[in-house]
């Protein structure tokens, strides 16, 4: 099968503080299948975040090139939808208009309002919001466009625990209903064991894939299970490492 | 529908109130104050406006606009009243006043650097006096060494006035500090003792000595006799085009001039009506200035006298505003003096 | 229930109608008291030249009996309303401009920068020239006052937008005119408002100075008239009060602006 997202030797310099161009991304190749969801998990400074950016168009790459669905990314597009960590709701609509603005189908607006639990609150603005509804919010946004590819920035890091963990469990059902591709960063190993089909572990200095780790477990992920016990040392031990 | 309906008439809404606010307003500002009725808005365009300030130095103007007014139903001309000589001097320089009464030596000055301005006519004689405080020790002008005194613009009569009596009191201009300040400021700055002197225009040298804290210490008719301050002028362009108009202006201002200076009882009719139409102030003060003593200004003798405007051209070039390039022939244009005994005062009693 | 009721959302405010009065009452009890002090300044001084609040109100009912109060109100705030109505119409747009178009702003700054300091009164003798002694020079100083705080506002407004903002407006394929009407001026309109403020304020104090042109109404033309009438510090006094209260009006008006629900998030204190 064809892969959604293919990265093909991606290298990012920004320029340094002394002068000298400063190495973000060394050479990143990496294929993501359609369907899957993957993530891009990291210490601070690896560059996940600038890579995750370059995939989705909004920065472009010092040599290397990202092919998405057959197209070669040269910047954003309504069919791959980025979610930011910090939410990107327009504070100045309400929430049915947010997702009214990106809506591919202004008939199912209710419906992906409805999939990320937010009925109730159509009229509410951002700011009325809590940190995880505004996210929520962003994520109904996001359905909204029809999306074949979600890009996924840290999008829970803000939240407090348990709301994290009941965001976690929509955002694997609703993958699961739309069958969509989604690239996720996070720092969160946890999260990234309960959500991904693969993991990619990357380093820093300069950033680069240092291990892809599969996860063929089945959802919801039992945290007891010896297998789910060791993929995730093994994690910690790559990172450990880098 | 209904929540359509609502949310439409919230969007709409504060355009909506932006447009009634700006229509309401710019309608109710075209009725109250710019006339936008059938008998205002015919008057003033046609006619030749003129400029002046709500001096006692421009009397003739709003006199004889009131009295033609009045007497034949439309005026001669359009009076525009500005509040400081700056405003008067651009308005007048832009074109958008084609006559103006004005200072003789800032007339004069213009003229040295290219207006085409011609003075026609003067706008009165005397009505300037020197005021100091009424505890002061001030007598004569060799008392003024060492003081302060105010004087309006730099281009005023004023000014040269006391150039001229320093002068003749022998002591020199380094000797006294000349502070430039607006007339209104005047009397109120003598009254705290801010200055030791004041000089301008009335009616605000009369001010000072109806509140009570002024003294005259010299009257212009005492000091220079047949003083100039003010002239009419208009672009020369006005005299090539409608040279019979600057004639019946010429005229009208010395025919109204006789009348003022006809009697006492004229006198008190014109500050009435001049101040409570045209300048705004307070009649008393007015025809306090007007009749004590009753020669404290005149109105009649108002022809172009070569004389008159030598002394000018010397004091001016001796305190500096003045360069001496343009003579008596340039900027003056005598042909307008009327004939002596051609002229007759308007018959016309003020109704109060 | 606190006791200035501070920490009470804005929503409970208005239903508890005690406390709203209070809040009402605390600046009347503060005027009242700085009237009683002025009284007393004026009589303990024994000035002759300025007035009392008593001597102030009696000018103004001398104006409303003249007939002309109604007149000059309503002329200052037509030449506010469209020398502030040009600003907006010119500023906006041009700060929109200059804050997307980095080349533009380049070019147009120093330009800008140079004639913003530059007082309406020093304008006049220009605005005489262009715009003779018609309403048109008194407007053309008001829009000259307040063009330059909206422009340089608006601009610094979209140079502040967050870039996540556009970003996702990216995203999603918002371009074109559906950029600027949907995200971008909705991101600057709080600063846009707040900025607004202070324009309207800045053209309401000018009024007086572009009065100073040859009109023959308003409140700047009555304060000056009144200096040239001799000792008129009573109508001068007036014509700053009056002044004033409607600067207060003004303003006040314009807040409420910052009650649409739709910029209440770059306003609100959190």
């Amino acid at each position: 099968m064809k892969p959604a997202i293919q990265m093909k030797e991606v290298t990012v310099d920004f320029p340094g503080p002394d002068g000298q161009p400063f190495r973000a991304l060394e050479g990143i190749s990496l294929d993501v299948a359609e369907r899957e969801f993957v993530c891009l998990v990291g210490p601070s400074g690896c560059g996940k975040s600038t890579l995750l950016n370059v995939v989705a168009g909004f920065e472009r790459p010092t040599h290397g090139k990202v092919i998405v669905e057959g197209d070669l990314v040269k910047g954003p597009d309504p069919r791959r939808i980025f979610v930011f960590q910090e939410s990107a709701v327009f504070p100045w609509m309400t929430v049915l208009q947010n997702v009214a603005l990106a809506a591919k189908d202004p008939s199912k607006l209710q419906d992906h309002i409805s999939m990320v639990g937010l009925e109730g609150f159509e009229q509410a603005y951002p700011h009325q919001l809590s940190g995880g509804m505004r996210q929520r919010a962003e994520i109904a946004r996001a359905l909204a466009a029809e999306p074949d590819v979600i890009y996924m920035d840290e999008p829970f890091s803000a939240l407090d625990y348990f709301t994290k963990l009941r965001l976690r469990r929509d955002l694997l059902r609703i993958w699961q209903e739309k069958e969509m591709t989604i690239l996720f960063v996070t720092h969160d190993v946890e999260e990234a064991m309960q959500l991904a089909d693969r993991i990619v572990v990357m380093g820093r200095a300069p950033g680069r894939i240092l291990e892809v780790v599969e996860v063929p477990l089945e959802r919801p992920r039992n945290i007891d299970a010896p297998i789910y016990l060791e993929t995730r040392d093994h994690l910690l031990d790559v990172l450990g490492l880098s | 529908m209904t929540l359509l309906l609502v949310a439409m008439t919230k969007a709409f809404l504060l355009p909506v109130l932006v447009f009634v606010w700006i229509a309401t307003i710019s309608v109710l500002h075209g009725f109250m104050n710019l006339g936008w009725t059938a008998r205002g808005s015919s008057d003033g365009a046609s006619l030749v406006q003129i400029g002046f300030l709500p001096v006692t130095c421009h009397l003739t103007c709003p006199v004889t606009d009131f009295i033609r007014r009045e007497t034949r139903g439309s005026g001669l001309f359009q009076p525009i009243k500005f509040n400081s000589w700056p405003e008067l001097k651009e308005a007048f320089l832009a074109r958008k006043t084609q006559a103006t009464f004005l200072l003789a030596p800032m007339a004069i000055a213009l003229r040295e650097q290219g207006v085409p301005i011609k003075i026609v006519y003067l706008g009165h004689r005397d009505g300037t006096a020197v005021v100091v405080h009424r505890e002061s020790s001030i007598r004569n002008f060799s008392d003024l060494r060492g003081k302060t005194i105010a004087v309006p613009n730099r281009f005023s009569n004023q000014r040269l006035l006391i150039f001229r009596a320093l002068r003749d009191a022998g002591v020199p201009i380094s000797e006294v500090n000349l502070v430039e300040m607006p007339p209104p400021d005047m009397p109120a700055a003598l009254s705290v003792k801010a200055v030791d002197a004041i000089c301008s225009g009335e009616p605000f040298m009369g001010q000072a000595e109806l509140d009570g804290y002024g003294r005259v210490l010299a009257l212009t008719k005492d000091m220079w006799p047949g003083f100039i301050s003010c002239v009419l002028a208009v672009h020369e362009d006005l005299i090539q085009e409608q040279r019979p108009l600057v004639q019946e202006m010429v005229d009208g201002i010395a025919a109204s001039g006789l009348w003022i200076d006809k009697s006492a009882d004229n006198r008190e009719q014109a500050a009435d009506f001049v101040a409570k139409n045209y300048y705004h102030q307070n009649p008393r003060l007015l025809a306090y200035v007007l009749s004590k003593p009753a020669d404290r200004v005149t109105y009649s003798s108002l022809n172009l006298v070569r004389e008159n405007f030598r002394e000018i051209e010397e004091l001016g070039k001796l305190s500096g505003i003045l360069s001496g390039k343009a003579s008596f022939d340039d900027y003056t244009d005598t042909s307008f003096n009327p004939k002596p005994d051609s002229i007759k005062a308007p018959d016309f009693v003020y109704d109060k | 229930m606190t006791s200035d009721g501070a920490v009470l959302s804005p929503r409970l405010n208005t239903k508890l109608g005690g406390l709203r009065w209070a809040s009402t009452a605390r600046p009347v009890v503060a005027l009242i008291l700085f009237g009683v002090a002025w009284e007393a300044g004026i009589r303990w001084s024994g000035t002759t030249l300025l007035p009392s609040p008593y001597a102030v109100a009696a000018a103004i009912v001398e104006l409303i009996q003249q007939g002309v109060l109604a007149k000059y109100i309503v002329a200052s705030l037509f030449r506010t309303t469209w020398g502030f109505g040009l600003a907006l119409l010119v500023g906006l747009p041009l700060g929109l401009f200059l804050g997307w178009f980095r080349p533009a702003a380049e070019a147009l700054n120093p330009v800008i920068q140079i004639l913003r300091p530059i007082s309406p009164i020093a304008w006049i003798p220009l605005a005489i020239l262009w715009f003779g002694i018609t309403d048109a020079a008194p407007i053309f100083l008001i829009f000259l006052a307040s063009v330059f705080p909206i422009t340089v506002s608006t601009s610094a407004a979209v140079h502040g937008i967050p870039r996540i903002y556009l970003r996702a407006a990216q995203n999603f394929g918002v371009s074109g005119w559906r950029l600027w009407t949907r995200v971008i001026f909705p991101a600057c309109l709080p600063q846009i408002i707040t900025s607004l403020r202070i324009a309207l304020g800045v053209a309401w104090l000018v009024v007086v100075a572009a009065e100073m042109i040859a009109v023959n109404s308003g409140l700047g033309y009555l304060i000056i008239d009144a200096r040239n009438a001799g000792k008129r510090y009573d109508l001068v006094v007036a014509g700053m009060l009056m002044i004033g209260f409607i600067g207060l009006i003004l303003d006040t008006l314009i807040r409420r602006l910052e009650h649409l629900p739709m910029v209440q998030w770059g306003l609100q204190n959190r």
